[in-house]
């Protein structure tokens, strides 16, 4: 364990690694600052650039990208009520009025601090629990790992959108979408149409940039300007009881985060929900929440921090992303050559300890960027969408140019831009189709090894008790929310039926 | 459901791509029965996943297209955006949550026990923007923005089919100067100034930095 880690900051701690990490972060922070441009976008745009490092090294930026962001996202939730990144939808609620009160700069002290604090638990979490979490993985033959994909799938489709059908939709056409190309149990080609550039298959770096980087600018463009709102800005001190306050919803956020983000296919916009949620029962301030409570910004804020870390579990021990940005992050290993799962840790232990002390690295960085420079990365803000997309768009295809050399992959992003301009308009969630792509081949690859092992026979799956586990957790995530809906509307309807017959009536409290 | 202008254009669009994607699951079912189902000792053959895969889609896409037609579905009903009302209305109603509750215009008691089943990545278009129906700050309406992103895309392409002639970095300096200056009314200075950084940064990092070799086109610039 302490050699690894020895191992990892001495990788991390490279001049390059660092340097790197630095970039990654501050180009995080300002993704996420920026409405409209989320860390899935970021990563995805930025990944062709680190084709030309080290696998370590570009691993290290994307995922600065990738937490950093959840800093910036913080910041226009703050002060002008927009929030820059979906994980901090929540934050709105308590920081905008936190800063209409003059509070700004405690809240955002607050959530820097409680980010900081959420990482630094969630990474120790995943320091200890990933290794053993690995070892564990290593037993699973291909029905369990089919069941796992499953597993990812159906949390992903029940946890995406408003509507689970329209997940599980989307899951399958990126199910299909993965499908075009050479087929690898039999060789044979599938849906090319004599096209020589689709039996390599549809290349899925290029299908993120056109979903997030394009599709989210179309989208933007036909939804308008918003007007921004001005906070006042005051004070950038935060007061001793607001700290001994944070104390408990920012150690709550954090583990409560990351029980959300090891689960394969909840991202951290959930976690952040759900803290926020959770804490308004819990909390004896509750009821303040929504009028500027500063434990309203502490528990969202660590749950997505502490979620975002912990989103590498399944990413690197399975080989299964935790949501979407993890999902492009996949990727960008497939590209190196490096396949995540559970050999990862044995047969690259100076990626993922590297990788890892480099979180905590960039966490730190990220609490010291953020603290004094918060205010000055609100400015961002001042740059006119106007001159801000041609430059997205811009990059994004020159990015796309440079992953093959070739004009076939701007025209692959083109096409997946004006998918995800619809898919935005019509509220499909993309992450399901998103994940659909990338399992895809592993999906099948699976798929084809249990058939062998079963001579044939799918059902052996069943016979398997790990596999069935898994599979019955993923059959209950699907079906549970309903009856979980049903379960509510039923205990709702009781509790407002009992407060319209005066709560004076004893025998209506037995009832609930 | 008092379906405004925007509400019945997007039912249109629903309608249209369930269609296609019923259409998309049918063909690749059909296509996938030529492939195999199963190989021989009935293994897993090259068209079972492809088949089955395409059977779900036209089952759901089929599902949620007549579901549609029979006006069952009124989109953005359970987003982001109306969980956060359904969240703060539970608050005392005050400043931007009141506002909030506004723009989602769902009966909050009914709110409060959807499920939080958001997208990891989705962005609350709703909040964050005008309406669909409404005038953005700089007076544009819904017919023009969607004028705009026709003209935006269409530019994307030329720009793309330029680049054999022109080069890749003369034909997207065209194009960003030609969204700045043309499309968002910017002043045709800055549009040049902002324009030629963009490319100058673009060159430098891929072509610098990157060592890619950009396509120059006819005239040769960059690469």
């Amino acid at each position: 364990m302490l050699d690894n880690l020895v191992l990892g900051f001495s990788t991390a701690l490279s001049l390059e690694n660092l340097l790197w990490c630095f970039v990654g972060v501050l180009v995080g922070t300002v993704i996420g600052v920026l409405p409209g441009l989320g860390s899935t976008t970021g990563v995805a745009v930025l990944l062709p650039l680190t084709l030309s490092l080290e696998p370590v090294t570009g691993l290290i930026m994307l995922a600065g990208i990738y937490y950093g962001s959840q800093y910036g996202g913080t910041i226009t939730s703050v002060l002008i009520s927009t929030p820059g990144e979906a994980s901090s939808v929540v934050t709105t609620l308590d920081g905008y009025q936190m800063a209409r009160q003059g509070r700004a700069g405690a809240a955002l002290a607050i959530s820097a601090i409680g980010s900081f604090v959420a990482a630094i638990i969630s990474l120790a979490l995943l320091v200890l629990l990933a290794p053993p979490f690995a070892e564990f993985a290593l037993s699973f033959g291909p029905p369990e790992m089919l069941a796992v994909m499953i597993l990812g799938l159906a949390t992903i489709i029940s946890f995406a959108g408003d509507n689970r059908m329209l997940g599980l939709l989307m899951a399958l056409v990126g199910l299909l979408i993965a499908t075009v190309g050479v087929d690898p149990g039999s060789g044979t080609s599938r849906f090319t149409f004599g096209s020589i550039y689709l039996l390599g298959g549809i290349p899925f770096v290029e299908v993120m940039i056109g979903l997030f980087a394009v599709g989210e600018v179309l989208f933007q463009i036909r939804q308008g300007a918003a007007a921004p709102i001005r906070a006042g800005f005051r004070e950038l001190m935060i007061s001793r009881d607001d700290l001994r306050r944070s104390r408990g919803p920012i150690l709550r956020g954090s583990f409560l985060g990351f029980l959300f983000g090891i689960l394969p296919g909840a991202g951290s916009t959930l976690a952040s929900f759900m803290a926020y949620g959770i804490e308004k029962r819990v909390n004896k301030r509750g009821k303040e929440f929504g009028t500027g409570a500063i434990e309203g910004v502490a528990a969202p804020e660590a749950a997505n921090n502490a979620a975002a870390n912990a989103n590498f579990v399944p990413t690197l021990t399975l080989g299964i992303p935790g949501g979407a940005t993890t999902a492009v992050l996949l990727g960008a290993f497939m590209i190196n050559g490096i396949q995540p799962g559970p050999l990862l840790f044995d047969e690259q232990p100076t990626l993922v300890w590297g990788l890892l002390a480099s979180f905590f690295i960039g966490n730190v960085i990220l609490l010291v960027l953020n603290l004094p420079l918060a205010p000055v990365f609100a400015q961002i803000l001042r740059v006119p969408y106007g001159y801000m997309y041609p430059m997205i768009l811009l990059t994004s295809l020159v990015g796309a140019y440079s992953i093959s050399n070739g004009m076939y992959s701007v025209w692959i992003v083109l096409i997946f831009g004006i998918i995800g301009y619809f898919m935005k308009r019509l509220d499909l969630p993309m992450a399901p189709l998103v994940l659909g792509v990338v399992l895809g081949p592993l999906f099948e690859k699976a798929l084809v090894q249990t058939s062998a092992i079963g001579d044939g026979n799918l059902l052996i799956v069943f016979t398997r008790p790990l596999a069935l586990v898994v599979m019955a957790i993923a059959i209950l995530q699907l079906a549970a929310p309903s009856l979980m809906a049903r379960l509510l509307r039923r205990r709702d309807t009781t509790r407002s039926r009992r407060s319209d017959s005066a709560d004076s009536t004893p025998e209506d409290s037995h009832r609930g | 459901m008092t379906g405004s202008l925007a509400e019945r254009g997007i039912a249109v669009e629903q309608v249209v791509v369930y269609g296609l994607l019923t259409a998309l699951g049918l063909g690749a079912l059909v296509m996938a029965l030529g492939f195999g189902f199963f190989l021989e000792e009935s293994r897993v053959g090259p068209g079972l996943v492809p088949g089955v895969v395409g059977g779900l889609i036209a089952l759901t896409a089929g599902w949620e297209l007549i579901a549609t037609l029979r006006g069952k579905r009124t989109p953005h009903d359970r987003g982001l955006a109306e969980i956060v009302a359904a969240t703060a209305s539970d608050a005392p109603p005050a400043g931007a949550s009141s506002e909030r509750t506004d723009s989602g215009g769902v009966p909050s008691g009914e709110g409060a026990m959807v499920s939080p089943d958001d997208g990891p990545m989705e962005f609350p278009g709703a909040d964050a923007g005008p309406g669909l129906d409404d005038v953005d700050i700089f007076g544009r309406t819904p017919q023009e923005r969607g004028r705009q992103l026709v003209i935006v895309f269409a530019a994307l392409v030329v720009a793309c089919l330029l680049v054999p002639l022109l080069g890749f970095l003369v034909s997207f300096f065209i194009l960003s100067l030609f969204i700045s200056a043309v499309v968002e009314r910017r002043g045709w200075f800055p549009s040049l100034v902002v324009s030629f950084l963009a490319v100058a940064a673009v060159y430098g990092v891929f072509v610098g930095f990157l060592g890619v070799p950009l396509p120059t086109g006819l005239i040769g610039i960059g690469g």
